[in-house]
């Protein structure tokens, strides 16, 4: 892994279009300025790794078979979005 | 044309129907073009089944079938991404999670999927708002909506009638 050192405000390039400046450094946290073209995707690590984790769990479902063992009422209950409360 | 599928057999589908993600969704980045599948019990569950791989599909849901609310910021960058312009062209749907006991299903409102219906181009986003977890339990959601929506009624019913005599 490269470590670089970094005042605040000097900035780092990466490839030739992603720039990170330091913004600020706190007792133990810094503050990072991202700029970086729509196509690179820039997250939280523990956010992105989440979601990814899981997608993953959703994808073994085979089958909504399980739903059937649902009380009937709880069904009944989706996809109800007109149910405007309406004045008689 | 006819795809391979591993929960629902060969099916046939249309290539208008293909939504592509161009970058996939979250860990699965190699999987780029889906469909969407009904339900055949008429629940508003859907199926994103891969088009790419017949084995990968998810269970979605469209938010406001069990939220009172769903509020999401569409960044520019991520409307940029599907050249979405127009906000009554995203179709928004969130990846339902069914563990053992059902009733305890959750969707993942932190990571919802973006569709533009104008180009059917698709991300999977993430949300930016706190209160969006990635499990979030949906028979709490909907008992929340119910308490929500008598609220409403009680407080339109202890109005007096206008307009009329």
């Amino acid at each position: 892994m490269l470590v670089l050192t970094r005042k605040i405000n000097e900035k780092i390039i990466i490839g030739d279009d992603i720039e990170i400046v330091l913004v600020d450094i706190g007792k133990d946290q810094v503050k990072i300025g991202i700029n970086a073209p729509r196509s690179v995707k820039v997250h939280r690590w523990e956010v992105y790794e989440e979601i990814q984790k899981e997608n993953r769990e959703a994808a073994k479902i085979t089958s909504l078979d399980p739903l059937k063992s649902l009380p009937d009422d709880i069904m009944k209950k989706f996809g109800k979005k007109d149910t405007k409360a309406k004045k008689q | 044309m006819k795809i391979s599928t591993s929960r629902f057999g060969k099916i046939e589908i249309c290539k208008d129907e293909i939504i592509t993600f161009d970058e996939g969704l979250l860990g699965f980045g190699d999987y780029h073009k889906y469909i969407i599948l009904n339900a055949d019990d008429g629940s508003p569950f859907r199926w994103l089944q891969c088009v790419d791989d017949g084995g990968l599909a998810f269970v979605i849901i469209e938010p406001l079938s069990f939220m009172f609310e769903y509020d999401i910021e569409i960044s520019d960058s991520d409307a940029g991404f599907i050249s979405l312009e127009r906000a009554e062209d995203a179709v928004l749907y969130v990846i339902v999670s069914i563990p053992a006991n059902p009733s305890d299903m959750t969707a993942n409102l932190q990571g919802p999927l973006v569709i533009n219906a104008a180009n059917r181009k698709g991300r999977q986003i993430i949300s930016s708002n706190s209160r969006h977890g990635v499990k979030v339990r949906i028979l709490d959601e909907m008992e929340k909506r119910a308490v929500k929506l008598k609220e409403i009624q009680d407080s339109l019913d202890s109005q007096p009638e206008e307009g009329e005599s």
